[in-house]
């Protein structure tokens, strides 16, 4: 150890000065750097313990090229790779057994994965110092959907525990193998390119805004074009989108992973993927953040900045529907945020400041006790191991907390069932960005006072967020506890049809009459969920995808009308249908589709809510289904009250008219551009629904056998079964 | 660990206090003899000793050098202490770089007492660290408190840091007061003043009794007076906003996370060895019901962050804010320690590193807006800055967001850690402490907010951009990068921080 006093360390110039500040910084990053370089080193090797009888051995596994996951390369018909079974202790290893980690009830690879051992069989003695090699194959015969192969080998041995995990726990390796898509790189990579590339977006704007460049309507460009080329991907995705894919055939029923070890100390994974419960939700984001970008343009001032948040926004809501590690979801989710505050509060209406911080502690309350929820998870799961194979106690990966038996643990939180806590602190925390009634208070105000395309978004995606996160955390991973809470979650759907429905029929803007009825229309979400039956999970995820059309059409066209006279009171209107024909008829399209006419697609979702859960809860879905009287009561009124009758004739003088000469002018190129695509949408699958419902057919059917156990009628089950269920297991 | 060490054979493992020392008095004599460039030579003669002190530590660690004790056991040498070196010398350079303009101006009074007072503060920190027994404990404190005091009051001409300084002397006097009242209990019933004595009697006492002594349990909450004084943690916090107001902001930020993080070392310490109350987190589940310990953290835990936030709601100015603020923290970082776990003792170290980059970051965006506003602090004086300076706007935003504990900031993962430390001993005691942090939390980003919403939602009095010392871009700019990136990949820095406390005992 050196212990020199800097006695020879008069300087006297100012240079020199800066020479001492980077060797400060420089041994600074050494320490970093060469701390880090040691603890990256996984599984690191220790010395064997001389344990009683002798020397035994010690295994690592390595791949033998590159590093674990083990990469398996294609060779004709099928994928093949190899790793390395390494000796590194003293005395002799014996592998007793190789095997692919799957079981019967539980496969986690694709069918057609074997291993073996170089040169056949399944055991071998390994003398000190020496290795073998593995053979891994994956025969991927012509009946196997999967695309793409995650998963373990295991390899038992009477290794001396090499690492800090028990004992007689074999060691694993990650082996991996992808068939090509199409698209190459891209199509391997696509849900973090539809993730990300929204954030180069923000990053070119910061270089453009720091260069100086004063050409803003290029960055709006630019924007839409990137959300263009989303949208395009998302397209290819729904082509390439395996609809029966499920978890029969491997990798738990995911497709398009992407699976990397993130912080390997904390054993968090960037995981992303889809299945049926997700893919709806992505290809929503992509179409509403295109359609969002090309509305955006009626904002007028600090283009850069809105444009920047509205692609970090993109990126997290993006996020939030494809992660598949609780950890990366709560920071898409928490990231979406952030943005979200600011595009409220700078590009909002009169009262933004209100509504921006509302909204943000609304959410952030709900999401501290989702984080709690989280740890919890986290800190009690099985033992697993990471996507390389490294064995770990702990795991934030969804798919392995979903094999968890949550509730035949026991464990109490504040002396309560702790499956139930967290049930009930994650769903408060999804339930306040529904927003389910008594949460649901931010929502009008938010909706207000955003700008329209912000609106769109909030009302297309990001409510969405909320019963997607249901579906995926509550449900997925604590079925008991879901069951235990369904009829209480059906009774608050209920109360939100009824309620947002009552309020929106009070509302004299417009724009608060379209957020109620998001509050409204929400409802059947829950109430189609609570159910569990496949119609209901179903039910949910139709009516999600549709109202996130619909209702970004209303908004959009809500926009419109405020953009031209910066009034949407309903009572100031009258007669606009002999001003703006067009106009009018697409807001008569959207407010049909919206009260569920037959033939456009927000009908499929109520009658299939209702379908989905009568069975179950008789009473609340005739109430639910009166909602349905004084939703299409609002829509009418309020469509009569604006656009039929006399047109007022104050408005040929209203000073925001005096430009187009004191008439409404009619809707422009641009709006209906954006418009489109919905509207179109909104029609084919009014009248034929099938695309849709192929693509979450499977996902809600695997739902709906982990919440709701087989073999009971579909009636009796719901409390006495759950209640048997939890009381057994507490 | 191996017998300690004579006085003679210590020095060559007491090299970054030796360095420290060396400066200090060279500091001095280059002040009084040299005319040419002062401040700049005085400078390089502190970040030299800073480099050396931290290049040093970060050597020990790395090279995986054992325990030791150090002068027959007064003082540690070990990766627990050297790790905090590294942080203390870290902030010290960075408040160095902050007083730097100020220093360098025609009327700055005495720049090299500033220079050397510092350094003297930072040496008190490194032996708080490090610190072993109850006197060493105690001189140490004092070392650091007595020049706090001083540099509280630097500004002379100024009433407020006056007022500052005599405040915080007053409260330090009456904290050291009761904190060696607290030492004599734990002094009397073990005879001796080397905390692993301590802790020997004090088993032995706990089996004999079958719970902790009551003379023992007095006397730790006393010394907790001095701790807690150190960390401002309620109900000893008084001070810290008067202080934080008044001092020089460069020394408020100093004070918001020098003497903190040597406080929290101290107190882990004194917790882990003179009363073999800190395990691993399995079995700190199980013993929490046996030692009042956990009980008494969490609840000072529960009360700084909770008064913290509260008193933060109602300021207007954000020096002030930022002092609730920091109280705050140290009850969020008390939190992790309730659990008593060893995974608690790394989560706080890994925070308080995180918690460096986002607060001084913060009180040197406070520094550029003041300098803008003719010394305004208020939140007022931050109105439009997001038109107006929009890059300290937006690095003040990331600050901001760190503290909140939003991802991907630095502050959220620390916060991460140190809920995950606090739950993975369970019980009930755990989830009621781990709740009422999430909701302090919550309130937090309300005043948090406030500032933001003055930065970017209201509307600018002026909108010409203003011109910003290039120095404060830059610096502001290099603690946003690392609390933006640790929040994103940390890794490297937490392993390395679990690195270096694998040697503690």
């Amino acid at each position: 150890m050196r212990t020199e006093i800097p006695v020879t360390e008069m300087h006297k110039t100012k240079s020199k000065l800066f020479l001492v500040l980077a060797a400060f910084a420089l041994a600074l990053l050494f320490g970093v750097g060469g701390g880090s370089a040691l603890a990256q080193e996984a599984p690191r090797p220790r010395p064997a313990q001389a344990d009683g009888g002798g020397a035994r051995g010690q295994i690592l596994l390595t791949a033998t090229q590159g590093v674990a996951p083990v990469e398996l390369a294609s060779d004709g018909d099928g994928f093949s790779g190899t790793f390395e079974i390494r000796n590194v202790g003293p005395g002799p290893l014996t592998v007793s057994r190789v095997a692919v980690r799957t079981s019967p009830t539980d496969l986690r690879t694709p069918p057609g994965v074997s291993v073996q051992l170089e040169g056949g069989g399944l055991v071998a003695k390994i003398p000190p110092g020496a290795s073998k090699r593995a053979v891994v194959k994956w025969a991927s015969p012509a009946g196997g959907r999967a695309q793409e192969l995650y998963g373990h080998v295991l390899v038992e041995s009477d290794s001396v525990t090499p690492g800090a995990w028990e004992p007689g726990r074999p060691s694993a390796i990650g082996i991996h193998a992808e068939r090509d898509l199409g698209l190459g790189f891209v199509g391997q990579h696509v849900l973090s390119i539809l993730t990300f590339l929204p954030l180069l977006g923000l990053v070119a704007i910061f270089i453009a805004y720091l260069r100086g460049y004063e050409d803003d309507k290029k960055i709006g460009l630019m924007t839409v074009g990137l959300m263009a080329v989303n949208l395009a991907l998302a397209g290819w995705l729904y082509v390439k989108f395996d609809t029966n894919f499920s978890k029969v055939d491997g990798n738990d029923g995911y497709q398009f992973i992407e699976h990397a070890v993130w912080i390997r100390s904390l054993h968090v994974e960037y995981f992303v993927g889809v299945d049926g419960i997700s893919i709806s939700m992505v290809l929503l984001t992509a179409l509403v953040s295109f359609v969002g970008a090309i509305v955006s343009f009626s904002v007028k001032q600090q283009i850069k900045g809105y444009f920047a948040m509205y692609c970090l926004l993109v990126t997290g809501m993006m996020g939030v529907f494809v992660s598949l590690d609780l950890f990366l979801f709560y920071v898409f989710w928490e990231v979406m945020l952030l943005p979200m505050y600011f595009l409220i509060g700078i590009w909002g209406g009169p009262r933004r400041q209100y509504a921006a911080i509302k909204f943000f502690l609304y959410t952030l309350a709900g999401s501290v006790f989702m984080l709690l929820a989280f740890i919890w998870f986290y800190l009690n799961t099985d033992p697993t191991y990471l996507v390389d194979g490294q064995a770990v106690a702990r795991a934030f990966s969804i798919t392995e907390l979903g094999r968890v038996a949550w509730a035949g643990k026991g464990m109490t939180i504040l002396g309560i069932a702790a499956v139930k806590v967290i049930w009930v602190w994650l769903f408060v925390g999804f339930a306040i960005k529904i927003p389910m009634f008594p949460f649901h208070t931010w929502l009008p105000d938010a909706h207000v006072e955003a700008p329209t395309a912000i609106s769109v978004i909030l009302a297309g995606v990001l409510l969405k967020m909320g019963t997607y996160g249901i579906l995926r955390i509550n449900f997925g991973l604590l079925p008991e506890a879901t069951q235990w809470a369904a009829t209480a979650m059906a009774a608050f759907g209920v109360i939100n049809i009824l309620y947002g429905a009552f309020c929106a029929m009070a509302q004299k803007d417009l724009k608060k009459l379209v957020a109620y009825s998001s509050v409204s229309h929400m409802g059947f979400c829950l109430l189609a969920m609570a159910a569990l039956t496949p119609a209901g999970i179903q039910a949910c995820l139709v009516q999600m995808f549709n109202h996130g059309l619909i209702t970004s059409m209303l908004f959009t066209l809500v926009g419109v009308v405020y953009d031209r006279v910066h009034t949407r009171d309903i009572d100031k209107f009258g007669g606009l249908a002999s001003e703006m024909p067009l106009y009018t008829s697409l807001v008569g399209f959207a407010f049909m589709a919206s009260l569920g006419l037959p033939g456009l697609s927000g009908f499929w979702g109520e009658a299939m809510t209702f379908i989905g859960a009568f069975p179950r809860f008789r009473v609340m879905t005739i109430l639910a289904a009166t909602g349905v009287i004084v939703t299409a009561a609002y829509h009418l009124w309020a469509l009569q009250r604006m656009f039929l009758g006399k047109f007022r004739e104050e408005w040929r003088t209203n000073h925001y008219l005096a430009e187009s000469g004191g008439k409404f002018p009619e809707i422009n190129r641009r709006e209906l551009i954006s418009l489109a695509p919905l509207a179109v949408l909104v029609l084919v699958l009014g009248f034929w629904p099938r695309p849709l419902l192929n693509l979450i057919d499977r996902g809600s059917l695997e739902l709906h056998r982990l919440v709701d156990r087989p073999g009971q009628t579909q009636i009796s089950v719901t409390r006495a079964g759950a209640d048997h269920a939890l009381a057994r297991r507490d | 660990m191996t017998q300690p060490l004579d006085n003679l054979r210590s020095l060559a493992y007491f090299g970054p206090e030796l360095a420290l020392s060396g400066a200090i008095l060279l500091v001095i004599l280059w002040d009084l003899v040299v005319k040419q460039a002062r401040v700049a030579g005085a400078l390089a003669i502190a970040f030299a000793a800073l480099a050396v002190s931290a290049g040093l530590s970060v050597q020990a660690i790395v090279s995986g050098a054992g325990s030791r004790g150090l002068f027959n056991g007064l003082i540690a040498f070990d990766g627990y202490t050297s790790l905090f070196r590294i942080l203390i010398a870290f902030v010290t350079a960075m408040v160095l770089v902050f007083s730097k303009p100020s220093l360098e101006e025609k009327s700055a009074r005495e720049p090299g007492e500033f220079i050397t007072l510092l350094l003297v503060l930072t040496l008190g920190m490194n032996l708080m660290a490090a610190s072993r027994n109850l006197l060493m404990i105690y001189l140490s404190l004092e070392m650091v408190s007595v020049i706090s005091f001083v540099l509280a009051g630097f500004k002379l001409d100024d009433a407020k840091s006056s007022e500052a300084a005599l405040k915080y002397v007053v409260f330090g006097g009456v904290a050291s007061g009761i904190m060696l009242y607290g030492m004599s209990f734990l002094f009397g019933v073990s005879q001796s003043l080397n905390l692993s004595d301590i802790a020997a009697k004090t088993a032995e006492l706990t089996a004999q009794q079958g719970k902790v002594p009551g003379a023992v349990f007095v006397g730790v909450v006393c010394m907790m007076a001095g701790f807690g004084y150190k960390i401002s943690a309620a109900p000893f916090h008084m001070w810290t906003p008067d202080v934080y107001e008044g001092a020089p902001t460069a020394v408020t930020a100093f004070l918001s996370v020098g003497p903190k993080a040597a406080g929290f070392a101290v107190m882990m310490r004194f917790f882990s060895e003179a009363l073999g109350a800190v395990h691993d987190a399995r079995i700190a589940g199980t013993v929490v019901d046996a030692a009042p310990w956990a009980i008494l953290i969490g609840c000072l835990a529960m009360a700084t962050m909770t008064i913290g936030n509260l008193s933060a709601l109602g300021q207007d100015n954000v020096k002030r804010m930022l002092a609730y603020s920091s109280i705050a923290h140290a009850g969020y970082m008390l939190l992790g320690f309730s659990g008593m776990s060893k995974v608690g003792v790394a989560s706080i170290a890994f925070y308080v590193i995180t918690y460096c980059f986002m607060n001084l970051g913060a009180f040197l965006v406070v520094m550029a807006v003041a300098e803008q506003n003719g010394g305004d602090e208020t939140v007022g004086a931050f109105r439009g800055l997001g038109r107006r300076a929009p890059v300290l706007a937006i690095v003040m935003a990331v600050f901001l967001f760190s503290l909140t504990g939003l991802p991907p900031m630095a502050g959220f993962v620390g916060k991460f850690y140190l809920f995950s430390a606090l739950l993975e001993t369970g019980g009930t005691w755990s989830w009621t402490v781990a709740v009422v942090g999430v909701l302090n939390s919550v309130i937090s980003l309300f005043y948090y907010a406030r500032v933001l919403r003055v930065m970017f939602l209201e509307d600018a009095v002026a909108t010409e951009p203003t011109t910003v010392r290039p120095m404060f871009q830059v610096t502001s700019l290099a603690l946003a990068v690392p609390t933006l990136v640790l929040g994103v990949y940390w890794s490297p820095v937490y392993d390395f921080v679990v690195r270096s406390l694998a040697t503690v005992r």
